[in-house]
């Protein structure tokens, strides 16, 4: 290549790619392709996308009457009250389920940090019977502040966000982008119902893992075909900006029904937290409404709760220590015993139980002189 | 005073007078005061007069009004002196008058952990005194994920390390916008430290750190502190890219100091082997034990160290001392720990301590009267900061230093004046060694774009190393005017500060497979090849297996009385002649060398008597190295005139490359195994007899051209070392053992006079002419 400075690189065993090969042996050289010119002009890399002033977007509509899977998609009263159950976020209460954003990205790398890019920001919501997914793809690195413009317009338009590992994952990443780019972020601070928290308290100890795939088919009845696999969805992007053969459609395709699983799992999974789902943990939904401030309604879910359902055991023993703080004996036996059935040996649990005995014996004892003056009818004054 | 009469014996008593070679007494001095300056708030002009300080040195008034006017300012004074007050002054002044949403903000960077630990209590407690609400934080690997969020979000001085810059803070520089928009202060203390690759890598994480500081509207000023070096400034600026205003009048007093050198006796003269060091340390620290001086022993090594300890508590038992007295002083001790043997040394409840050089720097142990080093601590810098241990009192103290037989202490022993002028050598680094260059512009492209046309410090490689990772390496993509990375990869996770090369070896113990130690690739097959003898703290372990691939090693503790020695061959082919010399004596160049060395067999050689017990092979892949170095290719004339063709005498050539690597630490700032040297009598590219120096990492630092410059000075060097070396056949202090004896060192004198004289007589054609004709 006849550049002394590169040459010497080379030489010192430096790829092309800045890896470092061991002393002394040849580089490898990477099978890339030669970029081509700048996406923006071209033809849309995915059938259906349309420009959007700068941006690129693909949008699908999906009817509210079809089923997800096994899994129905139309709303019903109710969502916004379990969703401030279920996020412990008050706020969800006043917040109508048209106001939600279910949103889902797809990032150049799941490391973190700065060179990280959000290429494809997916963003479902409620409207007029149907629930429409928006997809906003990042056209090219340069073109980021108007593809984040598009994105904070739609986040913005809406009023709280949900997702399923987005409080930890999507809302940093998106934050970040932003204030690379100077601007104000737009996720932190919002109302934000991150659904992978309820699932794990629901049901960590039913299942090997709580990834989206599980419940998609324990509970939605959602089987995804050919899907791509996530961690290839950067592989597709850099692809295509390089001029590649690339499989954009793929992960478009990937992002949109993680989306509409989203609102699948909202709709089947939140009615627990009224008392009216065949599926999660009526304990787990009751302490959220009791530790999320309702302590009489979550006492009431969990009253409801099936004897039969494998426990996990730090909830357990708060919601019987919940049970017998509110004075119901009953319940925290029963709760008790489910927990002592799975956890014999816990030193917790064997605290629990010398609690328990404790109150059963000072309830079969003959009433204190001070339990007495309580029940006792206060004189006139 | 008990120091006093011990100083006394040391003149008078024959047996050790005797061995003193130099001994110069450095006079007490008064300090030198100043007013604060006006812009240092009365809040913390309080809250430094209730800790006694009511008026500066001098050097600290001017850092704080060089720093403050924005000035990048190099404070350059001895151990002692109150440097940390220097760069807290302005700092904390400018966080106090701005409003605390507009308050800058300061990033502090120690080289490693355990040096900060000092200077962050006492910043802790200035700021927590000083009740608003500064918030100073330490961002380490041990914060725990719940603090760095604070730390992230609240904080105005951010004490961190290179390594968590570098890994952990600019490549997620999104989270630290806040503080990377307010940064108005750097704070580099311990700036000789930055040596080598470390420094090197450094200096290209300080080129990210201001693009980021900048990119988010910060411009930070740099506040460094170093010990006396050559040239300051100069390493200021490579580290930094910028000329910094330098602050070197010491304004802080200083006590009387004794500094004594004291080289044992020769006991073989042919050899040149001296009497042990550790045995006169014993000898000396008894007779300071005596007079109840409170003292301190710096050693090399753990282990020597600990027989020193040993030494010391047995000469405390025959004196009637309480073994408690005595007390070792080792890296990795708790906090507690130390403050009880602080504490002890204050109360007197403890007299003596032994230590090693690992704890010279930035730890505090309170005040002796005493230091001994066994052996020169390798650097004039070290020196003087063990030497500072002593005296911080008043009155009167002592530095002695016992030296050893290696080359780099004969040669300070006979020099005293080098050490005691005060200014050490200077630390050397290249921050454009384009193995790093080239890692480190990949971690810059990942934390932001590069714009077509920028450059990244002064590196003049960065714009084609740019379109080349563009261009054949993938993970950069341009569109618009920049370049953008485009890979799935988090690559400061991948480039080491402390290497060129991270490959490693782990040793084994077979017993229990904990481990025992790492070992560089280069230096595996000279050192863990089957059958090995592996030392570990002192024990030797039997290298039973060795798995190349694996990078493992497996080692068996075996008790022997013998060690193993390998023998390589090396072949180092010249790739460039940067620059090339031609003079009467020699062609002197340096540049670009690809250097192979292949581990050939191993003897077995008893401890004390050095005798060969039997060897074997080595069959191992060679080590190959592409780097720098810079090289005397003898002419013919010095060949004819130093007779190196007759009986030995050609060892004369490697022999000079031994002591000439010895010597190596004088003039640059590093350790041995910084540097190779390389003799050979028939080389391939010059046909001609050649020595070398070669940097030992990977495209090298830039110890090449900093010995290049220096050849005249080296060769001097090496020429009165060898004068003064009083062994017959040459031994490790000048020419190295089995080299040729006699003849070979009395050849090795003849070269190095040539090349001193007729260096500096550039061959001309009529002189070539003249070759040729004869």
């Amino acid at each position: 290549m006849g550049s002394p400075f590169l040459d010497r690189l080379r030489r010192l065993g430096v790829a092309p790619d800045g890896r470092l090969a061991a002393a002394g042996a040849p580089a490898p050289r990477p099978s890339v392709a030669v970029a081509a010119p700048a996406a923006e002009g071209g033809a849309p890399p995915v059938a259906g996308l349309e420009r959007e002033g700068p941006s690129w977007v693909l949008t699908r509509r999906v009817s509210i009457y079809t089923r997800h899977g096994a899994a129905p998609l139309n709303p019903i009263d109710g969502l916004p009250t379990w969703a401030a159950a279920a996020s412990r976020d008050p706020r969800f209460h006043d917040i109508p389920l048209e106001a939600w954003r279910f949103v889902d990205t797809e990032t150049t790398s799941l490391h973190g940090g700065a060179g990280v890019w959000v290429f494809l920001v997916g963003i479902g919501r409620y409207v007029d019977g149907e629930f429409v997914v928006r997809q906003h793809l990042l056209a090219g690195p340069h073109l980021e502040s108007d593809f984040l413009d598009a994105v904070r317009r739609e986040i913005e338009d809406g009023r709280a966000l949900v997702s399923f590992h987005g409080k930890s994952f999507d809302a940093p990443r998106i934050d970040d982008r932003f204030r690379l780019q100077g601007l104000e972020a737009v996720c932190r601070g919002r109302p934000h119902l991150d659904l992978i928290h309820p699932v794990k308290r629901h049901a960590r100890n039913l299942w090997g893992d709580v990834r989206l795939r599980t419940v998609e088919e324990r509970w939605l009845g959602f089987h995804r075909e050919d899907d791509l696999p996530g961690a290839e969805c950067p592989a597709q992007y850099f692809a295509w900006q390089r001029g590649g053969r690339h499989r954009l459609a793929e992960v478009f395709l990937h992002n949109h029904l993680d989306i509409v699983s989203l609102a699948a799992l909202a709709r089947r999974l939140l009615p627990v937290y009224g008392g009216a789902a065949d599926i999660g943990c009526p304990v787990a939904a009751g302490m959220d409404r009791y530790e999320g401030g309702d302590p009489l309604g979550g006492l009431a879910l969990m009253r409801a709760a099936r004897p039969d359902v494998r426990v996990h055991r730090p909830l357990w023993v708060r919601a019987c220590r919940a049970a017998l703080a509110a004075g119901d004996l009953d319940l925290g036996r029963r709760l008790f015993r489910q927990v002592e059935a799975d956890h014999p040996l816990d030193t917790g649990v064997a605290a629990l139980r010398r609690r328990i005995d404790r109150l059963t014996a000072r309830i079969s004892q003959v009433p204190t002189r001070r339990q007495l003056a309580k029940e006792r009818p206060k004189p006139h004054t | 005073m008990s120091l006093d009469a011990f100083l006394d014996a040391l003149k008078t008593d024959r047996s050790l007078s005797d061995n003193v070679v130099a001994w110069h007494v450095a006079p007490g001095r008064n300090g030198s005061f100043a007013p604060f300056p006006d812009g240092v708030p009365s809040a913390l002009r309080d809250v430094l007069a209730r800790r006694g300080i009511a008026r500066l040195y001098s050097h600290q008034a001017e850092t704080c009004v060089h720093a403050s006017a924005g000035r990048d300012t190099l404070i350059v004074t001895p151990t002692a002196s109150g440097k940390s007050l220097s760069y807290n002054l302005p700092v904390l002044s400018s966080m106090l008058t701005e409003d605390a949403d507009r308050r800058p903000t300061a990033l502090y960077l120690f080289p490693t952990k355990a040096l900060s630990q000092d200077q962050v209590a006492e910043l802790h407690g200035l700021a927590s005194e000083l009740g608003d609400a500064i918030g100073c934080h330490t961002y380490d690997g041990d914060t725990p994920p719940d603090e760095r969020r604070i730390a992230r979000d609240r904080c105005d001085i951010l004490v961190t390390n290179p390594y968590m810059l570098h890994v952990g803070i600019l490549p997620n520089h999104a989270r630290w916008v806040s503080f990377f928009r307010r940064l108005r202060w750097i704070v580099v203390d311990e700036l000789h430290h930055y040596k080598g690759v470390f420094g090197s890598s450094v200096a290209n994480v300080f080129r990210r750190l201001v693009r980021i500081a900048r990119h988010h509207g910060g411009s930070p000023t740099f506040i460094a502190c170093s010990a006396t070096i050559h040239e300051p400034a100069a390493h200021f600026r490579r580290l930094t890219g910028r000329n910094p205003v330098v602050v070197d009048r010491n304004g802080a007093p200083a006590a009387e100091r004794h500094h004594v050198f004291y080289n044992p006796p020769v006991m073989v003269p042919a050899l040149g082997i001296r009497a042990r060091a550790v045995d006169h340390v014993r000898k000396l620290t008894r007779r300071l034990m005596e007079q109840d001086v409170p003292s301190i022993v710096f050693g090399r090594s753990r282990s020597r160290v600990e027989v020193v300890t040993k030494y010391l508590r047995d000469a405390a038992a025959e004196l009637g001392m309480p073994e408690s007295k005595v007390a070792t002083y080792r890296g990795g001790y708790l906090p507690a720990l130390r403050r009880e043997i602080e504490q002890g040394l204050r109360g007197g409840a403890i007299r003596m301590v032994a230590a090693t050089n690992a704890l010279e720097l930035g730890v505090d142990i309170g005040a002796l009267d005493a230091v001994v080093m066994m052996g020169y601590p390798g650097t004039i810098a070290s020196y003087f900061q063990q030497a500072g241990r002593a005296g911080r009192r008043s009155g009167l103290s002592l530095s002695l230093l016992v030296g050893t037989s290696v080359p780099l202490d004969q040669f300070i022993l006979t020099h005293p004046e080098r050490v005691l002028a005060g200014v050490s050598e200077s630390p050397v680094i290249n921050p454009d060694n384009p193995v790093l260059l080239a890692q480190h512009v990949k971690c810059a492209a990942f934390e932001l774009p590069f714009r077509r046309g920028d450059g990244f410090g002064d590196s003049p490689d960065a714009a084609e190393l740019l379109r080349w990772l563009a261009s054949e390496g993938g993970v950069l993509l341009e569109r618009g005017d920049k370049y953008h990375w485009m890979a799935d990869a988090y690559p400061a996770q991948d480039v080491s500060l402390d290497f060129v090369d991270p490959d490693s070896f782990i040793v084994l113990d077979t017993k229990d497979d904990t481990s025992l130690g790492m070992v560089a690739r280069s230096d595996a097959a000279t050192t863990i090849h089957e059958h090995a003898i592996y030392q570990h703290q002192g024990e030797q372990y039997h290298v039973e297996k060795l798995d190349w691939d694996g990078r493992r090693a497996y080692a068996t503790r075996a008790a022997v009385d013998w060690y193993t020695d390998a023998e390589t061959e090396t072949k180092v082919a010249v790739l460039t002649e940067d620059e090339r010399v031609e003079t009467v004596a020699a062609i002197e160049g340096r540049g670009d060398v690809h250097v192979t060395t292949l581990a050939t067999v191993f003897k077995r050689i008893r401890f004390y008597t050095h005798e060969t017990l039997d060897s074997g092979n080595i069959a191992l892949p060679p080590e190959e190295l592409d780097t720098t170095a810079m090289w005397f290719a003898l002419s013919e004339e010095l060949v004819m005139r130093a007779r190196l063709r007759e009986g030995t005498r050609a060892g004369a050539v490697p022999g000079i490359a031994h002591l000439l690597r010895g010597l190596a630490p004088i003039f640059v700032r590093c350790s041995p195994a910084d540097v190779r040297g390389f003799g050979e009598f028939e080389h391939d590219h010059f046909e001609r007899p050649v020595i070398m120096l070669m940097d030992s990492v990977r495209g090298g630092v830039g110890f090449a051209e900093t010995f290049f410059a220096k050849r005249r000075e080296l060769v001097l060097a090496a020429r009165d070392a060898l004068a003064k070396c009083p062994c017959e056949l040459g031994c490790p202090s000048c020419i190295g053992l089995n080299r040729g004896g006699r003849e070979s060192k009395e050849a090795a004198g003849v070269v190095l006079d040539l090349l001193a004289a007729w260096s500096g007589t550039v061959r001309t054609a009529s002189e070539e002419t003249w070759e040729a004709r004869s």
